[in-house]
């Protein structure tokens, strides 16, 4: 290698200069075309010309030709390919390897000119929109998570709605080829932001589960279901089943079902959303066994929520769908007999809402008492 | 630049081939920037303008046919070497296959050897 004549100041001088030549170029574009120019043009240097100027022309000339060899166009219009292949994305500028895309072939000569856009044939420029897009589709997903699961709770739709986020960010990812794009410093940022998107979305879905499950435990004659299944058969063998945050719930059509399937709705509530109490008459029915019961509702049942076993019809809304319940029934106890609640036949239709009539409410915590079924 | 005014405009043929010719060059070893040009120079394209060879490297590289890696220098700056990725050794023999039908082709015409009588395929 001959000493050079150009000094290191003709070399940044005249780099600047075709980086000026250039300034219409975003960041990004500039970045993945000029991105060792400096150098590449000290070892220009270092084969003896005495001037840039006299074996690369002019900086401007210079950074026109790069421009249209770069796939970049003229700097007042869109741009233009400069050979016909495909656009893929940008890897890294430093030790990297383009994302794998191995088997799509490559024609270089026969493929009509691609008309390349602002994110195609070099990719450039989508470094920060990347962060820009994921930032976006983590808030529009939190956001989407919240207003649905407060306006309909709908169960599992937080999982769902959790994992369709991390994988759009995901795909958002490899589909821009967004690693490829960031500079160094995003790059070394963009674990960080992944980990920490995860983790806010692993904390609202899994509080919005937790929140999901408010049943603690339904007990009714004896029968215990916990959330919504039933572990402990009631006193006369039948089942406790809970079925809270059902979609779309109509209490109309609840009662329907309800009938058809053998089942007595025996209490509507018009509190804070219906609630359907469906009691398996004296000979049950195939699916379920005398004694059973039903609880349907349109939002979530609160902790420790217990059905008295009173008369239905008398159960009261605010009992059923406040965190305040206050007895617990077993099987093992003397009936403590419910004067207070009874107004209607339990086995009425519920077609009338709001019952009257509290739970014994007057029982404290832990004084035991049973019912029977009607 | 070009040869005689009749002759065919060697710049706008290289224009053509350029992304083929760099890879190629790089196929056989990998290469920094300027001696990209250097190589593609001494083998009888005299005419590759620098800008042009730089240019296409970046675009290689951008569309994933290029990898590159810096490598130290203790005599000068360091440099920034490119060799073919996977995507790109295959878009070379792609290219190369279609250029050597072109060539072919472009070549029986140019003889009249494409028009031979009762070679109506």
């Amino acid at each position: 290698m001959t000493t050079t004549t150009t000094s290191p100041t003709q070399i940044a001088d005249y780099a600047n200069a075709v980086r000026t030549a250039l300034g219409d170029l975003s960041p990004e574009q500039a970045h993945a075309v000029l991105d060792g120019l400096d150098e590449h043009l000290t070892e220009i240097a270092a084969d003896g010309p005495d001037d840039l100027v006299d074996v690369l022309g002019t900086p401007s000339a210079y950074a026109a030709e790069l421009r249209a060899s770069a796939g970049l166009g003229s700097a007042t219009t869109p741009t233009a390919p400069a050979t016909a292949t495909t656009p893929r994305v940008a890897p890294s500028s430093t030790t990297s390897t383009p994302p794998p895309d191995a088997d799509q072939p490559i024609d270089g000569l026969s493929s009509p000119p691609v008309e390349p856009t602002p994110s195609s044939r070099l990719h450039l420029g989508d470094g920060r929109t990347s962060i820009s897009r994921i930032t976006m589709v983590v808030v529009l997903s939190v956001l989407a998570i919240t207003v649905i699961r407060v306006s309909k709770p709908i169960m599992g739709l937080e999982v769902v709605l959790g994992a369709l986020g991390v994988a759009s960010v995901w795909w958002g990812l490899r589909a821009l080829g967004a690693r490829a794009n960031l500079t160094g410093a995003m790059q070394r940022r963009l674990p960080a932001a992944l980990g920490a998107t995860a983790l806010v979305l692993a904390v609202l879905v899994g509080g919005l589960i937790a929140g999901n499950h408010t049943v603690d435990r339904v007990i009714y004659n004896g029968g215990v279901s916990s959330p919504s299944r039933s572990t402990v058969p009631t006193a006369t063998g039948g089942l406790v089943m809970v079925l809270p945050n059902v979609i779309g719930f109509d209490a109309d059509a609840a009662i329907a079902v309800l009938g058809a399937l053998g089942l007595e709705p025996v209490v509507r509530n018009a509190g804070a959303g219906p609630t359907i109490l469906a009691m398996a008459p004296g000979p049950g029915t195939p699916l379920m066994p005398p004694g059973s019961v039903i609880v349907l509702t349109a939002g979530p049942l609160s902790p420790r929520q217990t059905i008295p076993d009173t008369p239905p019809a008398t159960v009261d809304s605010t009992a059923l769908n406040t965190t305040a319940a206050t007895s617990i029934i077993t099987a093992d106890t003397a009936v403590a007999t419910a004067t207070a609640d009874t107004t209607a036949a339990p086995t009425a239709p519920a077609s009338t809402t709001t019952p009257v009539s509290a739970p014994p409410t007057t029982t404290a915590p832990g004084v035991e008492r049973t019912a029977s079924v009607p | 630049m070009g040869t005689s005014p009749l002759g065919l405009e060697r710049t706008q043929l290289l224009k053509g081939v350029l992304d083929s010719v760099v890879l190629a060059a790089l196929s056989e070893s990998d290469s920094y920037g300027y001696d990209v040009v250097r190589r593609l120079r001494l083998s009888g394209l005299p005419e590759v303008a620098d800008a042009s060879a730089y240019g296409t490297l970046r675009r290689l590289f951008a569309q994933g046919l290029l990898t590159s890696y810096v490598v130290a220098s203790e005599e000068g700056p360091h440099r920034k070497y490119y060799g073919l990725t996977p995507v790109g050794q295959k878009a070379l023999e792609v290219q190369r296959s279609d250029w050597l039908s072109f060539s072919t082709i472009v070549a029986r015409i140019l003889t009249g050897d494409a028009f031979t009588p009762g070679d109506e395929s």
